[in-house]
């Protein structure tokens, strides 16, 4: 049974976007008070919980004196269609970990260790970019000192047109598709990650893409991270006076 | 899950002279269950699904029920499986495979507990023909752990099963005796669920000495001498009761789960009153456990636009 296709017809996509509008992200800070920070990230129908624990001992002795990183990725046997069991992706925890190797500031905490864990509770396309979208959340709510805040998104060739912020729908398939992460609002990537090949002459306008789409993901973060401090920063005074 | 928490000799011994005089950290009686919240339908890509808070701990439980295919439908009996997974959310200590070992014995005990034909007459509407059935599957998450996870999580099952809707489609027979399923056409009159009256509820028991308690948190969890799960299948009750029909009430309830985790001995004399005091707490817990599922019943049905405010909302402890 086909589609009506309606990227042809009316230049929009099947949930109703346009090919370089992102989904909707709410957040909530502090979900979980006994791990060092905690986020629940939604980005449309992609649901994440995010828990940073540390800095903490490091029982496992490194060369150099800074900061170990320890990420995992999971995606719980419930959050897709088709998964059977929960799946731990040892990949997509080290793509995880190299992002945030060059976003906290190491040499800050020499010789701990930091243990970001991701769960996926609902999956529905860019759930690599979604974890590092709530990472770096769950790092400012934990108090590790960051660079920036991390902004990825995912971006995919679908029916022929560049499209920003897949969903479950479009990210099935041989589609070529990539994961751009970008810090604070600068046009350069911190991480890059893509799947399927790729033509040459498409690989500019997806960059493009990406950016444009990570620059507005980091705008609304950056605005809701901002009045969060600013409502503890009222409570505090409250409290002092 | 013993290396969550190090409490030092003078905190155990803290908690157990409480303990002895009846008294608890946080101001409960022995017999006190932290408040638990249950939600439904957290999960909308799920057959069924609920997120239940005891206190501190939360899980999510979620059904999914999968078709498959087999020779013959008549030989084996359905049966609900469970799978847990304790996430790395909950603890550092359950990164990798170490939450495994946990998750396998809260499984292995829910697994035990629904092993018989009693508790889900209605089961058998899942085996569609010959050669296909329903598989139910209950998935149970646990994102934070602060003791008693196996009563939350069978509060957490029964829930979830009773929110599950499905459809059974209409099976058309092909050759060499093989259906094929066929949706019918109004799909969502069709909804059907199980009744669940008869499913169990787990109740753990923790002693310490000559006394026991339910509901144990993470610290008192450490101090612990012995631990027991009690199953029971809670029987129909009237609407009028008083004291000697419950204590009737709960002599004739079935028992599907009697198993004892850590190492330790009970006296015969005792075993008796410690059974039944788990028993009569089950009772009470399922009690409270069904009228929250027959208030949620009753709620006018949202549509299908309004945002699940499960983790978004504000109730928290």
């Amino acid at each position: 049974m086909k589609r009506f296709n309606t990227y042809d017809a009316y230049q929009i996509r099947y949930d109703g976007r346009r090919f370089d509008q992102i989904r909707n992200i709410n957040f909530k800070f502090g979900l979980y008070p006994h791990a060092d920070g905690s986020v629940y990230y939604e980005q449309g129908c992609t649901k994440v919980i995010c828990a940073v624990y540390g800095p903490r001992q490091n029982r496992v002795r490194t060369s150099d004196d800074l900061c170990f990183i320890n990420c995992q990725f999971s995606l719980s046997s419930f959050a897709t269609q088709n998964k059977k069991k929960a799946q731990r992706s040892m990949e997509a925890g080290r793509l995880l970990e190299r992002t945030l190797k060059s976003v906290i500031d190491r040499s800050a905490y020499p010789k701990t260790r930091v243990d970001v864990f991701c769960e996926i509770i609902q999956g529905d396309g860019s759930n690599l970019a979604s974890c590092i979208n709530a990472a770096s959340l769950a790092l400012v709510d934990a108090g590790i000192p960051v660079k920036g805040i991390v902004s990825a998104v995912e971006c995919g060739v679908t029916r022929g047109y560049i499209c920003t912020d897949l969903n479950n729908s479009e990210v099935r398939g041989n589609a070529p598709k990539t994961v751009l992460a970008t810090l604070n609002d600068k046009r350069e990537f911190i991480m890059v990650d893509y799947k399927n090949c790729l033509h040459i002459n498409q690989m500019e306008r997806m960059i493009e893409g990406g950016f444009d789409a990570n620059e507005k993901i980091y705008a609304c973060r950056r605005e809701a991270i901002l009045l969060c401090t600013e409502e503890l920063r009222k409570i505090v005074a409250v409290k002092e006076l | 899950m013993e290396n969550i928490v190090d409490i030092s000799q003078a905190e155990k011994v803290y908690a157990v002279d409480g303990i002895h005089q009846g008294l608890r950290n946080d101001g409960r009686g022995l017999m006190d269950f932290r408040p638990i919240v249950v939600e439904f339908g957290v999960m909308p890509n799920t057959h069924g699904s609920a997120r239940v808070r005891l206190g501190q701990t939360d899980l999510i439980a979620a059904i999914k029920l999968r078709m498959r295919q087999v020779k013959d439908t008549e030989d084996f009996s359905n049966r609900v499986d469970f799978y847990v997974t304790c996430s790395a959310v909950a603890s550092p200590d359950f990164a990798g495979k170490h939450g495994d070992e946990c998750a396998q014995r809260i499984a292995s005990l829910l697994r035990k507990a629904y092993r018989n034909n009693v508790i889900l007459p209605e089961l058998k509407l899942l085996k569609l023909s010959k050669d296909r059935y329903y598989q139910t599957k209950v998935d149970i998450l646990i994102l934070q752990y602060d003791g008693n996870a196996v009563d939350a999580a069978s509060v957490a099952a029964k829930a979830a099963l009773s929110d599950m809707k499905f459809i059974i489609p209409t099976m058309i027979a092909r050759d060499k005796g093989k259906t094929v399923p066929q949706m019918p056409s109004k799909a969502r009159s069709q909804l059907k669920s199980l009744d669940i009256s008869n499913v169990p509820v787990i109740v753990t028991l923790n002693s310490v000495g000559d006394n026991t308690f339910l509901d144990a948190t993470l610290e008192e969890e450490q101090c612990v001498g012995g631990v027991l799960h009690v199953g029971i299948v809670p029987k129909e009750e009237e609407n009028f009761m008083n004291e000697t029909e419950i204590k009737e009430l709960t002599e004739n309830c079935y028992i599907t789960l009697l198993k004892n985790t850590k190492p330790s001995i009970f006296h015969e004399e005792k075993f008796d009153e410690i059974l039944t005091v788990g028993i009569e707490a089950a009772t009470e817990l399922n009690r409270a456990l069904m009228l929250r599922i027959e208030e949620h019943k009753r709620e006018p049905k949202k549509n299908a636009d309004e945002r699940i405010e499960s983790f978004m909302g504000d109730l928290q402890f």
